[in-house]
């Protein structure tokens, strides 16, 4: 139950509680059974009993001392729930004559609605575990007479890590109480609170009725729908009844709430039936859906490979939540960095550019920086790659962002990068020990053919795809340093672009003296040799004292085993028809490499 | 396209656990932003700890930078409303930790040093407190491109860092390198301060389809779990093979720098249960004496830490569990600790005010 709707239901109870269960008047009961008046003390419990179903005789009855008449006002104050009152004048009776005992009777049921307020304020305030601390025997089922205190207890055993214990305790509900109403309420509790395998052990206890229905056929949509979330997160394989899912559609197609169509789509695209995820999607949406739902439609539309249709999707419902934000940005990323870049109208890779400058998106902007290197447009591209390792350097950008220094001839700049990230990014080193710029990789340099040069100007990519294995170059090509290395410089990375719009505040080539300036890098953990290692050259130790570079690298390490990703991996490597090798956005400057 | 198809299956949950009264639950716990009224303090804290470009320094530890330190400086720059400085600390850690090739942070900075990152593995604390501190900021002043970062590096901590369907719950491993059950014979081994609870209570707020509430009660039922020795206090680092927790091979068997925070991310959290401190309190004894590290085996202490910095943590775990009034000469921090224990005030200033301000009462 969302903790908002715990203090009316609270206040109500407050009110209501005189009428429960175990407040049913058992002063004669007790009187002939303290009394020794057997017979008369039974017929009492048979009466009681017919008239408050699910009530049963309190066994301590038989052992108990009678309350004598002169605790009297002692019961009115509890009647009228002065608690405060009560235990005053208890103690002053106990002060005034000593020896005197409160009865057994008043003492439990004193206690027993201290133990109920307690309950009702800590739930009251969302302090589940001070209400399972507090609980006591209701784990074991032990007390439904007060079935609306069971239930708060059962809610604070469930989310307080106490789940079989909410279990018994609603189980109990279900195997002592009679009450219909009490009875769906019950499971009504469990399927906000439990397992939904939990909850299918309780419907098993309905009964049914004489039509051969059960009791519970009334909250069929309800447990769908739990079904439905458990099937969702994997914690049910089962399929669904073609009957019971065509029900739940039935209502969902006119339900008020659109997460209702919504869970219909959801179950469609989890089970990969993608026409029918789209027809609910759009439905739900239609009916006034949101954010959430416009993202599943979005995934839908990814998957059926309208990435057209995803980009427009998500941008229109980026606002509202920011997975959308991101999935445009990632849409169009693995378009952008394609080695064949596709042509893309203006204004579409404007409207990109402009959410990717609102979001500071170092995705969308090295995908425009690889987009812009790939056409050619090399200052446009430096910008970009610039905006990107401003806000998030990994090796790729880095790369990128030399590749358009090397390009536009920014020699001083060049230099202070390669150095900067000497020892952490051989793909960056390797740079310093290329060959002319007329080698560096892209299409701009290709022989003209005419083909090629339209596909150029009108930013659509050439037609040829460089290897993606590098040839060897000899060492003694390698030897020839086009570049300073090393130099020393900055070990920051200076570059910040705090505002959206504002133009480049390139800070990058800012190298003061230094007092100790560093030469020869040193090892970094989860970091491969460098390329000028197989000269000759060593490594200082790491951090750590490492002397070894790391035989994979960082991003290529195996996944911790039992997280979400490496069982996702697992699945992508098992689905042969992902549409995108699951390292193409990695490799994306890999396949320049020559 | 990775990031594309595993934010699918995510999203399943997000859905169906609660549509959007997830996210008004979180909102229902209080906001970080302004929670730091001494602003005082934050200003000595800023010029004595952060450089001119967003670096928070680490004083007593050769002048490096981790992971950790800048997400703590992030999180004290939205509590004292400090949006310049949020900006400037934020700028400086994707421009200088964000060097691997997905959401997480290199966990450690040494300038002078070629290159200056130390490490590409990450500390998933720091990471949590950056998502936090993200999410914090974007809550605070509106602004997407931190709720943008907050979801990507929260996204990236619930897939690769939470090991599901151990029997002990969801487990949070410290980084992604060298702490799984493959990685090591004791392994998986986990560092219970990485348990940053008061973020798992707002990470929802922008990657709802993790259960953060559930990393959480893992994280309490070990933290009650893991007693060892004479002091029953848990060891900084633990080693989980068979289940039940141990103290870690290959570590210092101490309660420790790390383990001390405990107790703070948990009155932080607003954590109901006042007995949760008893074991901290039990081994710092009366307050104003220093703060004790504990040796494991034999439950003496190892070191005794003297600074006021360090002295707010039982006070703020007294205040918790025993409603104790704040003591005067903890009200402001000392201008002469170094990074560490100021950086536990303050943080220590703010869970107070935040959560147990009638202990702050004259």
């Amino acid at each position: 139950m969302p903790t908002r709707l715990i203090g009316p239901l609270l206040f109500a109870l407050l009110l209501s509680s005189p009428a429960l269960a175990a407040d049913v008047d058992e002063s004669a009961l007790r009187y002939y059974a303290a009394t020794g008046q057997r017979e008369r003390a039974e017929a009492e419990g048979r009466r009681l009993m017919a008239l408050h179903p699910g009530w049963t005789v309190p066994p301590e009855v038989w052992t108990d001392r009678a309350s004598p008449p002169d605790e009297k006002p002692l019961w009115q104050l509890f009647a009228n729930n002065d608690i405060d009152g009560l235990k005053r004048t208890i103690a002053e009776r106990g002060k005034a004559e000593p020896g005197w005992r409160l009865s057994d009777d008043l003492a439990r049921k004193l206690a027993r609605k201290e133990l109920r307020i307690a309950l009702l304020t800590h739930a009251g305030k969302a302090q589940w575990l001070a209400v399972s601390d507090l609980a006591g025997s209701f784990g074991k089922g032990a007390d439904v007479d007060d079935v609306e205190l069971a239930w708060i207890v059962a809610e604070g055993f469930a989310r307080s890590d106490r789940q079989p214990e909410a279990f018994a305790l609603l189980s109990a509900i279900l195997t002592r109480r009679v009450d219909p109403q009490e009875r769906r309420a019950t499971i009504q509790k469990a399927l906000a609170l439990l397992p939904m395998a939990d909850v299918e052990q309780l419907l098993v206890m309905g009964k049914a009725g004489s039509d051969g229905t059960s009791e519970f056929a009334a909250l069929a949509i309800d447990v769908t729908r739990g079904r439905i979330a458990a099937i969702l997160h994997d914690e049910r394989e089962a399929p669904l009844e073609p009957a019971e899912i065509k029900a739940f559609e039935d209502y969902a197609r006119t339900a008020d709430d659109p997460s209702q169509p919504g869970l219909v789509a959801w179950l469609a695209l989890k089970q990969n039936r993608l026409p029918d995820a789209l027809q609910w999607f759009k439905h739900a949406i239609a009916r006034g859906g949101d954010a959430t739902i416009a993202h599943g439609l979005a995934h839908t539309l990814l998957r059926l490979g309208h990435r057209r249709e995803v980009e427009e999707v998500a941008f229109a419902w980026r606002g509202p939540l920011t997975n959308n934000a991101i999935l445009f940005i990632d849409v169009l990323e693995t378009e952008l960095t394609k080695p064949v870049p596709p042509s893309i109208e203006p204004e579409r890779l404007a409207r990109y550019a402009r959410v990717t400058l609102e979001i500071r998106s170092a995705e969308g902007a090295q995908g425009l920086g690889w987009y812009a290197y790939n056409s050619c447009q090399f200052e446009t591209a430096l910008g970009w790659f610039q905006r990107a390792s401003a806000w998030q350097p990994k090796e790729n950008t880095v790369y990128g962002q030399a590749l358009a220094l090397q390009r536009l001839k920014r020699q001083r700049e060049f230099v202070e990068l390669v150095n900067r990230y000497d020892g952490l990014f051989p793909k960056v080193v390797e740079l310093a020990f290329a060959g002319p710029t007329e080698d560096l990789p892209g299409p701009c340099d290709r022989p003209a053919t005419a083909l090629a040069v339209e596909q150029i100007r009108t930013a659509a990519g050439p037609v040829h795809v460089p290897g993606p294995v590098m040839s060897p170059i000899p060492v003694s090509s390698r030897l020839m340093r086009r570049v300073a290395f090393p130099v020393a410089v900055s070990a920051e990375n200076a570059l910040r672009f705090p505002e959206a719009v504002r133009q480049p505040a390139v800070d990058a080539a800012r190298s003061g003296p230094f007092e100790r300036p560093v030469l020869v890098a040193r090892r970094v953990g989860g970091v491969v040799a460098m390329p000028y290692e197989q000269l000759g050259f060593t490594l200082l130790p790491g951090w750590d004292g490492a002397e070894q570079p790391a035989t994979i690298p960082a991003a290529a390490q195996p996944l911790p085993r039992g997280t979400l990703w490496a069982s996702q991996q697992d699945t992508m490597a098992r689905q042969a028809a992902a549409p995108v090798p699951a390292h193409a956005v990695a490799g994306a400057a890999t396949r320049f490499r020559r | 396209m990775r990031r594309l198809a595993l934010s699918i299956v995510a999203l399943f949950a997000l859905l169906v656990v609660a549509p959007l009264s997830a996210a008004q639950a979180d909102r229902s716990t209080p906001a970080l932003h302004g929670q730091l009224s001494d602003r005082e303090a934050w200003r000595a804290y800023k010029a004595r700890f952060v450089t001119e470009s967003g670096r928070v320094v680490d004083t007593a530890n050769g002048g490096i930078s981790h992971s950790e330190g800048q997400g703590y400086g992030m999180l004290l720059a939205v509590a004292a409303d400090d949006k310049p400085a949020f900006e400037r600390i934020w700028g400086w850690t994707r421009a200088n930790l964000f060097v691997r090739d997905d959401a997480l942070a290199a966990w450690r900075w040494e300038p002078e040093k070629r290159p200056a990152v130390a490490d590409m593995n990450n500390a998933t604390d720091g990471d949590l407190l950056i998502a936090w501190a993200l999410t914090e900021a974007a809550e605070a002043w509106g602004e997407v491109s931190y709720r943008v970062a907050a979801r990507r590096t929260a996204v990236e901590i619930g897939r690769k860092l939470v090991v599901m369907k151990s029997s002990n719950g969801p487990l949070l491993l410290p980084g992604l390198s060298g702490f799984a059950a493959e990685d090591r014979p004791d392994g998986p081994v986990l560092n219970l301060s990485y348990y940053v609870f008061p973020a798992f209570a707002r990470l929802p707020l922008v990657a709802p389809e993790f259960d953060w509430a559930g990393i959480g009660r893992t994280g309490l039922r070990l933290i009650a779990q893991a007693r060892f020795g004479p002091s029953q206090l848990p060891s900084d680092w633990i080693s989980l093979k068979g289940g039940t927790p141990q103290p870690a091979a290959g570590f210092a068997s101490e309660f420790s720098y790390n383990g001390i925070r405990i107790p703070l991310y948990l009155a932080f959290s607003g954590f109901d249960q006042p007995r949760s401190h008893d074991v901290f309190l039990a081994a710092w004894g009366r307050e104003g004496k220093g703060l004790a590290l504990v040796d494991i085996g034999n439950g003496k202490p190892s070191a005794v830490l003297t600074e006021r910095g360090y002295l707010t943590l039982p006070a703020l775990s007294a205040c918790a569990s025993r409603s104790q009034a704040w003591p005067a000469n903890l009200r402001t921090s000392a201008q002469n600790e170094h990074y560490y224990p100021t950086t536990l005030h303050l943080l220590a200033l703010t869970a107070v005010r935040m959560r147990y301000p009638s202990c702050l009462r004259d």
